[in-house]
């Protein structure tokens, strides 16, 4: 017969029904023999003992001791939560905002400086780079200088790769571009990342020229562009309108072996001609630098060894090639940030968990107080508990318990912020054009930091409350209560922080109002285009091996059908759109000028565009003619912006003047207003626009050419008629960044909008943080002044005086934090000027309303403590004490 | 009544086990019985404190030395929990009384040599 179990429930009925048997057993003997009832009841229990102890040990006679414990003390915990939700939320609030915000600091940091690339032995993988010893400067390599470095005996491998090669790859739906790398075909030996599907090059065939096309695909391009099918190995695509064979698809983590840059796909570099429009003699050249290889280490050979070994190669080739004497090559870890850059990123983001760090200890000390407030008041409780045979340890335990709970609910709420902003980096666009791996997602690594912050947090916490709180007289506390043993020691500390907070609060405040400001002032500034009604759509005739004079034919055929969409009310192209941050430029000289050597270069942003640019930008026209596109011209005319204007010509007529730059000799006929180019901060820059319908060479626009278009309502709804209008010219074209102006142009806006939104999450947790830690101080000071209190309303104070006595206390302690605080502000402002657009760093409205405002959420978080105070009742404080 | 407190002897360790072992060889009984028993039957005077009495019979209980069962307590209209020996029990009683009489003989060996000879 197997008898179940019983519960713990049932085990505790069983055990008080024994001992009540036994006491009245004991009592009824002892009535026997004459005592009264109470004397008896009395004497039974005596001669029982400590009953608590007894009942503990037999709970731990039948439990898992620690088991039991542990669910004791947790729903002891749960309870006195529940008890006090108000606390509660502000414990685990407190917490989440610092332990989420310490862990995205953290993810960053993890994503750009510890993170191995996801290859086999990544510490034996190294990037190289060329560096120039005079200048610091740092290069790409040379063709023949990398095939110099690969005879180099401390590696296994070194490969080359060519990032941020576009390309337009088929498939059902047609082509799109797509941003890959050009590698030798021994990259994906060397480098070794684990395979979805397929397999990497073959060292031994891909590297021929002539060999057949081959591609391998990343993660996301296969899931996105293919389905995920599982056949797509062995399939043909078409790219950049030829056939190539896919062999295979990486796994899903990797990326490419360049920090930052997602490649999408691999060819060989003997492929190097489908992608790039000028080859030429560029494999022989050993002044063009445009490779990065990356090398394995051997396995008997140390990383020190390896970079000896660089140096000698470096030193034979310096000293057989001139002009270049002066090369150093630089061996680091493939996938991560270049050393100095890593050094400054990590100091950077050190900095920036420090300053979380601490903003948590704030909070956790807010926290610390207000536990030991509850601390104070629950001394009764726990001194009963002592006295009934508690032990220390145990009661520690238990508090330790509840401070636990309260920082892993807080740690999990952290994490939920944390998982919630590291998928927002994913929607952060910035307007350079390639896809930029922004991938720090929350692994293992972030996690143990979590959860080892959420336990400090507990400690910090926790521990301290714990163990005063344990270590009570017993006499005194049961006798009298937490008034007399709280004493005012660690109260000049507590005030000291408050007024810490305080003052971190408002620099915080401080920063995010002036990014407010800064960001209302750019969303209402004239970048000098038009915002509303305007499409763009990019597309690069250039991929498909098509001949310059074709595309330029195709280029007007796209415009002319543009311009007939119905709605469309005027179109134009551009290989460069306003506010991009990347555009090519060169430098300029008048003609007549061009000998004197000392004459000032005007270096300006080029844009070839069609006519109409002006009008469909809405950028205003001052002086000359438009492109025109029934004359096109022999070549060799230009028109410049205001700003160039100045800086060239000064206060002459540009009008018919010749310039040289670019390898061109242009004939200035128009003058247009200065927009905004690249970024909204950036002073009046000069700009050159050259005539795309004549002028378009392949080489040149690498980026491919934007068609915009002004639209004679809600833009976005263009979208699908225009791409369909630019498919029917070719269908081989791929078209890519649809978006309309607004969009464009609210990327550009990236930094105001960060800025303020980083600033705003700070500012608000910091005033959470100063609100809670003015509350806590304040209205820990009011239970210990009950006593005084009660005696100033018996002898006549009335509750407003004392609200206002209260409130005053408050008040001298927030005016004291926020004067330190405009103190630092003015003085850390400063560094931010780089990042606030028309904004004046000591901004006076800032500086009057934010301290205000600050001012009120304290003196409202002061007033529910003061409140209390207020309504205290003498006749039964008085009798309690 | 109690004896007067400094005439009273405080159980050595894991004599009360034994105690209870043997007072149960008499036939089952319930806690306030085994506490009166080993009260009475030395005079008063070990000292067993009433409460420390059951965490020993759980102990008992959880090594299978004894099994425990709520019955009604004869000539009462309310019930106890009585406690009974197991065959191991006895087993075990039977060590522990021989270990017992052993150390007993050897400390009087020590204590009162001359009564020996």
């Amino acid at each position: 017969m197997t008898v179940r179990r019983p519960t713990r429930m049932e085990r505790e009925r069983d055990i008080d029904r024994e001992i009540r048997a036994h006491l009245d057993l004991e009592a009824e003997e002892q009535r026997e023999i004459g005592m009264s009832a109470d004397d008896a009841r009395r004497a039974a229990a005596r001669a029982f003992g400590n009953r608590t102890l007894v009942r503990e040990d037999l709970h731990a006679i039948w439990g898992r001791p620690v088991l039991d414990a542990l669910r004791q003390d947790v729903r002891y915990a749960v309870r006195m939560m529940r008890r006090a939700p108000g606390f509660a939320a502000i414990a685990v609030g407190s917490s989440a905002l610092g332990i989420g915000a310490c862990s995205v600091i953290f993810a960053i940091l993890n994503f750009a400086v510890f993170t191995p690339l996801p290859v086999a032995d990544p510490q034996r993988l190294m990037s190289l780079a060329e560096i120039a010893r005079r200048t610091g400067e740092v290069n790409d390599f040379s063709y023949p200088d990398f095939t110099d470095v690969r005879e180099a005996r401390a590696f296994d491998g070194v490969a080359a790769v060519r990032p941020l090669v576009t390309a337009s790859i088929g498939s059902d739906g047609g082509p799109e571009r797509h941003w890959g790398s050009l590698v030798t075909a021994n990259y994906f030996a060397v480098v070794r990342p684990r395979f979805a599907l397929g397999r990497g090059f073959d060292p031994a065939r891909d590297d021929t020229f002539g060999a057949p096309p081959v591609i391998v695909l990343n993660h996301d391009l296969w899931r996105t562009r293919f389905g995920g099918n599982a056949d797509i190995v062995g399939r043909s695509l078409s790219i950049n309108s030829r056939p190539a064979t896919v062999i295979g698809v990486t796994a899903a983590d990797f990326r490419g072996t360049q920090l930052g840059i997602v490649s999408e796909f691999w060819i060989p570099l003997s492929m190097m001609s489908e992608v790039e429009a000028r080859t030429g003699p560029i494999m022989a050249n050993r002044h063009r630098y445009w490779l990065n290889p990356v090398a394995r280490v051997r396995d008997d050979v140390d990383v020190q060894t390896a970079r000896a070994e660089l140096d000698v190669i470096a030193r034979r080739l310096n000293a057989t090639f001139e002009p270049n004497d002066d090369r150093t090559f630089q061996a680091e870890r493939a996938g991560q940030l270049a050393p100095e850059l890593r050094r400054r990123a990590f100091t950077l983001f050190a900095v920036a968990l420090a300053v979380t760090a601490l903003v948590l200890l704030t909070a956790c000390a807010n926290v610390a107080n207000l536990l030991l407030g509850r601390a104070s008041a629950r001394r009764r409780e726990i001194a009963a508990r002592m006295a009934l045979g508690a032990s220390r340890a145990r009661l520690v335990r238990q508090l330790l318990t509840e401070s636990l709970l309260l920082a892993g609910l807080g740690g999990m709420g952290g994490w939920m912020i944390a998982a919630y902003v590291t998928s927002l980096a994913g929607l952060v666009r910035i307007p350079l054009g390639w896809p930029l791996d922004l991938s720090f997602s929350l692994d293992y690594r972030v996690l143990l930091f979590s959860v080892g912050l959420s336990i400090v947090t507990a400690g910090v916490f926790g521990l301290v409350p714990a163990l005063r709180a344990t270590t009570p007289n017993l006499i005194t506390d049961l006798k009298t209560d937490a008034r007399a043993s709280a004493g005012r020691e660690g109260l000049g500390l507590r005030n000291a922080l408050v007024v810490a907070q305080m003052a971190i609060s408002m620099v915080l405040l401080l920063c995010m109002g002036l990014f407010l400001r800064s960001r209302l002032v750019t969303e209402g500034m004239d970048l000098g285009v038009r915002n509303h009604n305007l499409l763009l759509l990019a597309f690069d005739p250039g991929l498909d091996h098509r001949p310059d004079q074709e595309s330029k034919q195709l280029l007007r055929q796209i415009l002319d059908r543009a311009q007939a969409v119905p709605g469309v009310e005027s179109a134009s192209l551009t290989t460069a759109v306003p506010l991009t941050f990347i555009i090519s430029n060169s430098n300029f000289v008048a003609e007549d000028r061009a000998k004197d050597r000392q004459a000032p270069r005007t270096r300006a942003d080029i844009y070839a565009v069609a006519p109409g640019f002006f009008d469909t930008m809405g950028i205003p026209f001052l002086e000359g003619e438009d492109f025109h596109i029934d004359r096109p011209s022999s070549g060799g005319i230009a028109i410049v912006n205001d700003a160039f204007a100045r800086a060239a010509f000064t206060n002459e007529s540009p009008i018919g003047r010749r310039i040289l730059g670019d390898g061109k000799q242009l004939e200035i006929v128009g003058i247009a207003a200065t927009a905004k180019s690249r970024t909204i901060g950036e002073a009046p820059r000069p700009a050159i626009y050259l005539p795309i319908l004549t002028a378009y060479a392949a080489a040149e626009y690498r980026r491919g050419v934007t068609l915009a278009v002004k639209t004679r309502d809600a833009a976005a709804s263009y979208a699908g008629p225009l791409r369909e209008t630019i498919r029917t010219v070719d269908r081989s074209l791929a078209v890519f960044d649809i978006r309309t102006m607004e969009s464009h142009l609210g990327d550009a806006r990236i930094v105001p909008r960060l800025t303020w939104a980083l600033s705003a999450t700070a500012g608000f947790v910091g005033l959470v943080i100063a609100a809670v830690g003015i509350y806590g101080v304040i209205s820990f000071a009011v239970t210990r002044r009950r006593r005084e209190l009660g005696i100033r309303v018996a002898i006549g104070a009335r509750p407003h005086e004392i609200l206002v006595m209260i409130l005053r206390e408050g008040a001298k302690l927030a005016l004291l934090g926020i004067a330190l605080g405009l103190s630092i502000g003015l003085g850390v402002t400063r560094f931010a000027s780089s990042l606030l657009y028309g904004v004046d760093p000591a901004d006076p409205l800032t500086f009057v309303v934010v301290p205000s405002i600050l001012l009120a959420v304290a003196l409202l978080a002061c007033l529910l403590p003061a409140r209390a105070a207020a309504r205290v009742d003498p006749v039964e404080v008085l009798r309690s004490e | 009544m109690l004896k007067h407190r400094r005439d009273r002897i405080g159980l050595l360790q894991g004599t009360l086990d034994m105690l209870i072992l043997r007072t149960l060889r008499m036939g089952p009984a319930h806690g306030h019985e085994i506490a009166k028993h080993i009260q009475r039957s030395t005079d008063d005077l070990l000292q067993v404190e009433h409460g420390s009495l059951y965490p020993a019979l759980h102990r008992l209980e959880r090594s299978g030395w004894v099994t425990a069962q709520w019955e009604v307590a004869k000539g009462r209209n309310r019930e106890f929990k009585f406690y009974r020996l197991t065959p191991t029990g006895r087993a075990q009683l039977a060590r522990e009384g021989s270990k017992w009489k052993q150390m007993t003989e050897a400390i009087a060996r020590i204590m009162w040599p001359a009564e020996e000879q």
